[in-house]
């Protein structure tokens, strides 16, 4: 039986003969080989079609390899026309996209993006088409989740597209930001420690300098019969005294000021400040007290505290010329580790928080930056000195604490103050009377001081309250005079701290070696523990600069202790 | 149910004897060459001899009867049902963009009691979308009914299609409810296109307008692949049509070319080419379209469970095209499976059917798509 005719011969056939054996046997031969073309044809056909669909499928197999790859990464990976048309993309974690995938084919990847963005992928997209070389970006983009950071990488793939991986980098951009941040805190840090001890440098020789001009005028007003003279004496002597405030300033701001810790509840030196903070203030503020209960106690310099508080609400106040609100609040907080290690002298533990915040016009970003240098003021010249949050960022750290600042233009500001709370109650408060001076003659007193200008007025005013007075220009002179008394007529030491050869302090210790007994006392304008040596109480210590009446008084102190 | 089929040949007139013999009919369909739709002639001689019938039609991209297929001429199958009813509806179409409200007028005319089945006739784009008359009715009409039907053609021209209705020549849409607890209609379609090549991402189209693929002109790559017969588009463009990827677990639907515009470089297909949809080149493999057929009839016949009384075959021009001399094979292949049906039908640019018996109603391109009565007796 012969094989049937090709289908579309056999049908050829049928329309031109009417049959498809109708044809006439002469063309028998023909009608045979046109069959043979036909199968040929279709076989041939066949295999190029068998040839294209296995090629078609290896293809789309290595297509949707490449996809299972791509869709390991966590990453948004786009493959994109030159333009920025998404052609395919792999959509990373939940949430890494603002539409569903499908919604965004088609669209371009820059579409939709913040102008300067857009612009920068643009640019990005048109070097990476351009020249072959990949390009990167990196770009925060606000989501529903919040702020988020991203990386894009561009290359060129094949002649006409281009690959584009979006990494989300907030982690590392947020760990950045809080590295960088505590970098700047620490390096704000330092400079304020720099400034600090420059400061107190400065401080401490006016301090000489306002000593003597203070004893000088002193005597000169004692001296002098009432009249015009006697006019300029007291003068000289207010204007020092004003002098002497600014240096005690600058000496608290670079945290040299001579300081009297005790543990007291904060909540009660807040109540105790109240109503002289409401004259300070003015009627055109309101202030609010939001004060925390069973707050556990500080140890701190109450004056100072004093201080901090009038010094944050003068500052609050005058951030509102037009009136406003003042809001002073107390809390108990527990400090975590990861903020004691953002911020310098804190250390794990309970601590009470000062907050003073205020609805007044807030600071720039610059101004926040400088706000607790010294003498950086955003007051108009003559309304400021410059020094207010200065000194208050000095006496926080030197009371063990820290102090922070958040405003933004129009928005108000905030301070917090950070304190180390102690263990045990606080101390009921009780108020210690001043001693009354009492000038007694036949003593000799041994004053050992390097500024000549200081020792002279203070061994003059001395031997004018009737004292006996020997004098030395540094310690080695002093402990020489003190060696040579072998009578020990010396009754006690008044000495300087800082001076050359020998300092205060070592000449001391030497002279308590020689005689337990001395009776010594200390005039500087520093708090040097490193200087002074540990164990000295308050009362072996006279500030400088000094009145002459606080002089006589503290060594009448010292004589009868 | 009882059937009357002839044919009108240029050379023969009607063929084998002249319309009309079944006066009591209630659907007549009439399939022939635009030319012979034009004047309204050879339609109001229809309505006049089945005055009773639910007349409709359209020009054609070739005209079948039985397992033939001729161009140039016209086609009619008159039937009248024992007990099953019919109704009908016209629906103008001005703008494409209208054609979902359309499909919303055609199905709201329509009786929903009793409601078998829905046929639907239209222009072919752009006059009409075909995707979205198609959504019109199914958004009217009761849940899961089918609805079957095709694009009118334009033979190889892809110029301008009719329809009939009532008696005259007409444009938009035509849909035709038929009714009856005895009535059973099943349908199949099938394609049998290979795609190859990789996918394209379609990332410029706006409704059956195709721009770009890959961020490229779309009319560049087919110029591309069709080498010298380029200057032949639109109708070259046929040999590849577009497999749209569907939707997960979906499946994807095929689209033709209609009509090309060398200004904007825009393809116009014969349904929608939604953006951010992707999209591979098909290309033809006789057997397996001419299987294709033979597996829409297989799946009419699966469905019914028994012998069908008339089949009414929407092919797509696209097909006829490419099967060149061979487009009988898959009537024929047809006819092997559904006979003793009477067969009729016509080549369009369209098909609307379900992809299976129970997938949404959709339009598709480049398939064979039958629609089988058979009425109880």
């Amino acid at each position: 039986m012969s094989e049937p005719l090709h289908s579309l011969l056999r049908r050829q056939l049928r329309r031109h003969f009417g049959a498809e054996d109708a044809f006439p046997p002469e063309a028998a031969a023909f009608v045979a080989a046109v069959d043979a073309a036909y199968r040929l044809s279709d076989e041939d056909r066949a295999r190029l079609e068998r040839s294209l669909d296995l090629s078609s499928r290896e293809l789309i197999a290595r297509h949707d390899e490449l996809r299972a790859m791509l869709a390991a990464f966590p990453d948004v990976i786009f493959r994109l026309a030159v333009d920025g048309t998404i052609l395919e993309l792999n959509a990373g974690r939940p949430g890494d996209l603002p539409l569903a995938p499908r919604q965004l084919l088609g669209r371009k990847v820059q579409d939709g993006l913040p102008g300067p963005l857009r612009e920068a992928l643009e640019l990005a997209l048109e070097r990476a088409a351009r020249s072959g070389e990949p390009a990167a970006l990196e770009y925060p983009l606000d989501s529903p989740q919040g702020r988020r950071y991203w990386e894009a990488r561009i290359a060129r793939c094949g002649d006409d597209g281009l690959l584009m991986v979006a990494r989300d980098i907030t982690e590392r951009v947020t760990a950045q930001e809080a590295l960088r941040a505590q970098e700047e805190r620490r390096r704000q840090s330092q400079k304020l420690e720099e400034i600090g001890r420059l400061a107190g440098g400065i401080a401490h020789d006016f301090n000489n300098l306002l000593t003597v001009v203070l004893g000088l005028a002193d005597s000169l007003a004692a001296e002098l019969p009432e009249g015009p003279q006697r006019a300029d004496a007291l003068e000289i002597l207010a204007t020092g005294r004003r002098a002497a405030n600014l240096t005690q300033q600058l000496l608290g701001y670079s945290r040299r000021q001579i300081i009297s810790p005790r543990v007291v509840d904060f909540n009660e030196i807040v109540l105790g400040i109240g109503k002289l903070l409401g004259r300070v203030i003015g009627e055109h503020v309101e202030t609010a007290y939001q004060l925390g209960s069973g707050l556990k106690p500080v140890r701190v310099d109450t004056g100072q505290m004093e201080q901090l508080l009038v010094n944050l609400c003068v500052n609050a106040r005058d951030a509102m010329p037009e009136g406003g609100t003042i809001t002073v609040e107390t809390a108990g907080v527990r400090v975590d580790r990861d903020f004691a290690r953002e911020h310098a002298g804190l250390a794990e533990g309970d601590y009470v928080r000062l907050t003073v915040r205020d609805t007044g016009q807030g600071m720039s970003a610059d101004a926040l930056a400088h706000a607790f240098e010294p003498f950086f003021t955003t007051k108009e010249p003559g309304h400021g000195t410059g020094l207010g949050l200065a000194t208050c960022y000095g006496i926080v750290r030197q009371n063990g604490g820290c102090i922070t600042v958040a405003s933004a233009p129009g928005r108000g500001a905030r301070f917090d103050v950070y304190l180390p709370c102690v263990e045990g109650a606080a101390p009921a408060a009780a108020a210690a009377p001043p001693a009354p001076p009492r000038a007694r003659r036949g003593e000799t007193l041994l004053l050992v001081e390097d500024d000549a200008s200081v020792r002279r007025m203070t061994a003059r005013a001395l031997r004018r309250q009737g004292y006996e007075v020997c004098e030395a220009g540094d310690g080695e002179q002093g402990l020489e005079q003190v060696r040579a008394d072998g009578e020990g007529r010396l009754s006690m030491v008044i000495t300087d701290v800082v001076m050359p050869k020998l300092g205060g302090g070592r000449m001391a210790r030497e002279i308590l070696r020689l005689r337990p007994s001395a009776k010594i006392l200390f005039v500087t304008g520093y708090t040097d523990d490193a200087t002074l040596g540990r164990g000295l109480d308050e009362s072996q210590i006279l500030r400088k600069p000094f009145t002459l009446e606080a002089l006589v008084r503290r060594v009448r102190q010292t004589l009868d202790a | 149910m009882i059937t009357e089929q002839t044919r009108w040949t240029p050379g023969q007139g009607w063929s084998p004897q002249p319309p009309g013999r079944l006066p009591q009919a209630q659907l007549a369909f009439l399939f022939a060459e635009r030319a012979l739709l034009e004047g309204g002639d050879l339609a109001r001689e229809i309505r006049a001899l089945y005055p009773r019938a639910v007349v409709l039609g359209c020009s054609t991209a070739g005209e079948i009867f039985d397992a033939e297929v001729r161009d140039g001429g016209a086609v009619l199958t008159a039937v009248r049902f024992e007990s099953s009813r019919v109704a009908g509806a016209h629906a103008e179409i001005a703008e494409a963009s209208d054609s979902f409200a359309a499909g919303a007028r055609l199905a709201g005319a329509l009786s929903a009691e009793e409601l078998r089945h829905v046929l639907v006739l239209a222009d072919a784009p752009p006059r009409v979308n075909g995707s979205e008359l198609v959504r019109g009715l199914a958004s009217v009409l009761p849940p899961g009914t089918t609805i079957t039907g095709g694009m009118a053609a334009d033979g190889e021209r892809f110029s301008r299609t009719r329809l009939i209705w009532d008696g005259e020549a007409r444009g938009g849409a035509v849909a035709v409810g038929l009714y009856g607890s005895r009535l059973t209609v099943t349908c199949g379609s099938r394609g049998g296109w290979d795609p190859f090549g990789p996918e394209r991402l379609i990332t410029r189209s706006r409704g059956n307008v195709l721009y770009e693929l890959d961020g490229k002109s779309a009319l560049e790559l087919y110029k591309l692949y069709l080498g010298e017969h380029a200057r032949e588009l639109p109708a070259a463009a046929i040999h590849y049509p577009l497999a749209l990827r569907g939707e997960a677990g979906c499946a994807g639907v095929v689209r033709s070319v209609l009509a090309v515009d060398e200004s904007d470089q825009s393809m116009t297909f014969a349904g929608d080419v939604p953006q951010g949809v992707y999209a591979r080149m098909m290309k033809a493999n006789y057997d397996r379209l001419i299987d294709g057929a033979v597996g829409a009839a297989e799946a009419c016949r699966k469905a019914r469970g028994g012998p069908a009384q008339l089949a009414l075959m929407i092919s797509c021009a696209g097909r006829k095209m490419v099967l060149g001399q061979r487009v009988e094979e898959e009537l024929e292949g047809v006819r092997d499976v559904l006979a003793p049906a009477a067969l009729c039908g016509f080549y369009s640019y369209g098909e609307i059917a379900p992809f299976d018996g129970a997938s949404r109603c959709e339009l598709h391109n480049e398939t064979m798509t039958i629609t089988t009565l058979a009425e109880e007796s």
